[in-house]
Parts: C-alpha cells; sequence; structure tokens
C-alpha cells in the first residue's frame, strides 16, 4: 500500500514521516515512533490503556487511524468521477446519494460534497 | 482465501454443465457481494468457483406472457434505471434504490440476494409481496418453486448445489392492482433492513380489497406472510380511514412473532409506520389517494 507523508508534533518535536494509511494510531505510534509506552489493551476504545493527548484532547489511539487523513479520499473520488461522467450536470441531491456508499471517520462531509459540487461546476455543467 | 479451481462460464448451458459436474464442492459467485465476503473470511472453502457474472443473458426484465421475468443477474444498479420497473413496478423500484450503497448496488444481484437467503435480505420480501417464483436450472432440467417455499431461512434455501438460480418472475399487475413496499433501516444508506413491511392489494370494481398479501422482513427467519392481517384487510373499503384501522393489528402481529426478542420494543412501534406508507404507495397506485 502506498504510504502517506504526514506533519505533526510528537511531545514537542515537529517531525516529518511517511505513514501507512492502513495503520491505527497506537500501531504507528509503538512501531514506526518507538512510543511502546503507549499500551494497547482492548482495542476497542474502552479500557483507555491507549489514550495518548491528541490536539489538547485525551482520546484512545487505538480508534484513530495514523494517517487521519485521505484514507477515504481514493473512493471518493472514484464515486464522484462515476457520477459526473455519467451525469455532468448532477444535482446537489444526486451527488449526496452517489457519494452514500462512501464513509469518512474524520469530516461531516459537507466539505466533500462541496468539493463534488465544484468539480461540476468547474468541470461540467456547461462549461465545456 | 483458501485456494480453489476459478470457473468462469458465459453461457447458462456451461455453468450448468459445470456445476453438474463439481457439485461435491462449488461456490457460485454471481455480484460477489455475500459470497466474496465468505470466501476471504473462510466460512466458504470450496475446492472449485464458479464465477457466473459474464452469463449476460441472464440480466433482463422483461414482460412475457403475462409474467414479469427478472433474470437473475439483474443488478439492483440496473432494476433503479430500469424504465419498466419505475413506471410498473414502484415497489421493487424502491426496494432496489434502497440497498447498500452505489457501489453495492453496482454489483449485487437479485438472484445473489433471493439464494443468499438472509433473514434482513432487501429483494425476497418484495418479490414474495408480488407473489414470485423462481427458476432453477440443472443438467436434470428445470424447476420452478414460489419463493414462499423456497426460502428456508436464514441462509438457507432449496436451491441443490447443482443447480443454477435463472430468473424471478411473478404475474404482471393490472390496474386494480398495487404493490407498497417500506424499509427501515438505521441511517439512509448502508442499512440492513431492520425491519421491512410490503403489501399488494386487489381491488374490487368497488374499490374494496377483494385479494392481498401482507409480508413482513426482517422479522422471522425469512419473510413472513401475515395471513391474520391478510384476512383483516380482505373486504375492507380502499379508504385512508378503513385501512389505518388495522394498524393495532400490525403491532399486535410483530408482538405475537417476536415476543422475547430485544427488538421487539421498537419493531412494534415502527411497524405502524411503514405499514402506513405502504398504505399511502397502495392508495396513489390505484388512483384513490
Amino acid at each position: 500500500m502506498e504510504q502517506i507523508t504526514i506533519h505533526f508534533n510528537l511531545n514537542g518535536k515537529d517531525v516529518t514521516v511517511s505513514a501507512d494509511p492502513n495503520k491505527r494510531l497506537v500501531d504507528f505510534l509503538r512501531e514506526d515512533m518507538g512510543m511502546t509506552s503507549v499500551k494497547e489493551g482492548c482495542g476497542e476504545g474502552e479500557c483507555g490503556a491507549c489514550t495518548i493527548i491528541y490536539n489538547g484532547k485525551a482520546v484512545t489511539s487505538c480508534l484513530m487511524l495514523a494517517v487521519q487523513c485521505g484514507y477515504c479520499t481514493p473512493g471518493m473520488v472514484l464515486s464522484a468521477k462515476a457520477l459526473l461522467d455519467k451525469k455532468p450536470d448532477a444535482t446537489n441531491e444526486e451527488i449526496k446519494r452517489a457519494m452514500s456508499g462512501n464513509l469518512c471517520r474524520c469530516t461531516g462531509y459537507a466539505k466533500i460534497i462541496e468539493a463534488v459540487e465544484t468539480a461540476r461546476d468547474v468541470k461540467g455543467g456547461g462549461k465545456a | 482465501m483458501k485456494p480453489f479451481t476459478y470457473h468462469a462460464p458465459t453461457t447458462v448451458d456451461e455453468a450448468v454443465a459445470m456445476l453438474d459436474q463439481y457439485q461435491a464442492s462449488v461456490a457460485v459467485v454471481a455480484g460477489g457481494t455475500d459470497v466474496v465476503i465468505e470466501l476471504n473470511e473462510r466460512s466458504k472453502t470450496p475446492e472449485h468457483v464458479v464465477n457466473i457474472n459474464k452469463l449476460n443473458e441472464l440480466r433482463y426484465v422483461k414482460e412475457e406472457d403475462g409474467l414479469v421475468k427478472i433474470g437473475a443477474l439483474t443488478t439492483f444498479d440496473d432494476l433503479e434505471n430500469n424504465a419498466y420497473v419505475q413506471e410498473k413496478l414502484p415497489a421493487l423500484w424502491d426496494t432496489a434504490v434502497h440497498v447498500g450503497s452505489p457501489q453495492i448496488r453496482s454489483l449485487g444481484t437479485i438472484g445473489g440476494n433471493v439464494v443468499n437467503a438472509s433473514v434482513a435480505g432487501d429483494s425476497p420480501t418484495t418479490f414474495m409481496t408480488y407473489g414470485a417464483s423462481v427458476v432453477l436450472k440443472s443438467a436434470q432440467g428445470e424447476r420452478v418453486m414460489t419463493i414462499e417455499d423456497f426460502n428456508k431461512g436464514p441462509g438457507n434455501c432449496a436451491i441443490r448445489s447443482d443447480e443454477l438460480m435463472t430468473e424471478v418472475r411473478f404475474p404482471a399487475l393490472s390496474a386494480d392492482e398495487a404493490v407498497g413496499y417500506f424499509k427501515i433501516g438505521k441511517r439512509k444508506s448502508l442499512a440492513i433492513v431492520v425491519l421491512a413491511v410490503a403489501v399488494y392489494v386487489k381491488r374490487t370494481a368497488d374499490n374494496k380489497v377483494d385479494d392481498c398479501r401482507v409480508i413482513l422482513g426482517a422479522v422471522s427467519k425469512h419473510p413472513m406472510r401475515a395471513p391474520e392481517l391478510e384476512a383483516l384487510l380482505k373486504g375492507r373499503p380502499l379508504t385512508r380511514e378503513a385501512l389505518d384501522e388495522t394498524l393495532p393489528e400490525f403491532t399486535a402481529a410483530i408482538q405475537a412473532a417476536i415476543p422475547t426478542r430485544p427488538s421487539v420494543v421498537y419493531k412494534r412501534e415502527g411497524v405502524r409506520g411503514a405499514a402506513r406508507r405502504c398504505f399511502d404507495q397502495v392508495l396513489s397506485q390505484l388512483g384513490l389517494a
């Protein structure tokens, strides 16, 4: 699987590393960053053993992907392409429906839907 | 996945010959939305896999000899985009558009959905309401049986391992017949059926219920006919008020069917709303709304 480059601050240090998009944050921290103080307990977000502070908030790292953004994007892009190839002037409602089979765990979907609307307006919708 | 020998027949005859030869240990893949998961998880470990998705001769919707005939390999996306289904079979259209997600509807076939016989399958409930039968083909010949007899559930139906399901068929509807369908899921997309209600009505010349079928999905091991509700509806005037009077009995039917299941608490309430929407559709299709 293709790695994705991510930038973040780890315990006060800015780091840039390549990470597997299919890795959970707990595994990424332990295996890639050597932070074995992060412990996996239940693996279901129940026990709290893997708690880390993420952007100021305590979270269970077993429920987060190491690469927080972009995991859903390739699938989203293809669902959008399949729609706009067939219906370049798709309505906002048709866009929502076409994207309904793709889950995103980070966003509230609004930005994704807006992006497809923008793609439609720029590419199709009368403009050749 | 456990290794297997892969076969991709291009005609029904070829597929049936393969099933005859490999029937001792074979899995048929149509859309793959159930079987590929089972292969991947090794809950199915056949020696032979027959992928039938090249059998384009099984992808059709047509009306012939008073019957609606739908090829087993017809996908839910095909149904959604089929003009005949849109116009003449609104309940089937409604069923199709609420299956899984766009990606799953592009792959999933009606044959696979019926043969998989999930307790929460989408289309078997609707097909049963249309009074449908399935056509099963093997080297021994062809047999036709009603979906009601075919579906043994859960995950179990009367198909033999040397048989290929080729078609779902049911009587074409006259202007005096209508079918309503409503699915309750936990969200709008990628939602499994938690409860489905489907109602078939044939009217008399003076707009009363002449004949009817009421099917409840995801309640029993397989789509369940509710004869007590059908008896209650028969003879009733086709008006909103007269039909709505039966709604408490839908609650009673759910309560009786699954008295100890935790989900009875919301299913017995939700069933009234689902049934009311079925009545709405029936009245509207008969021009009585």
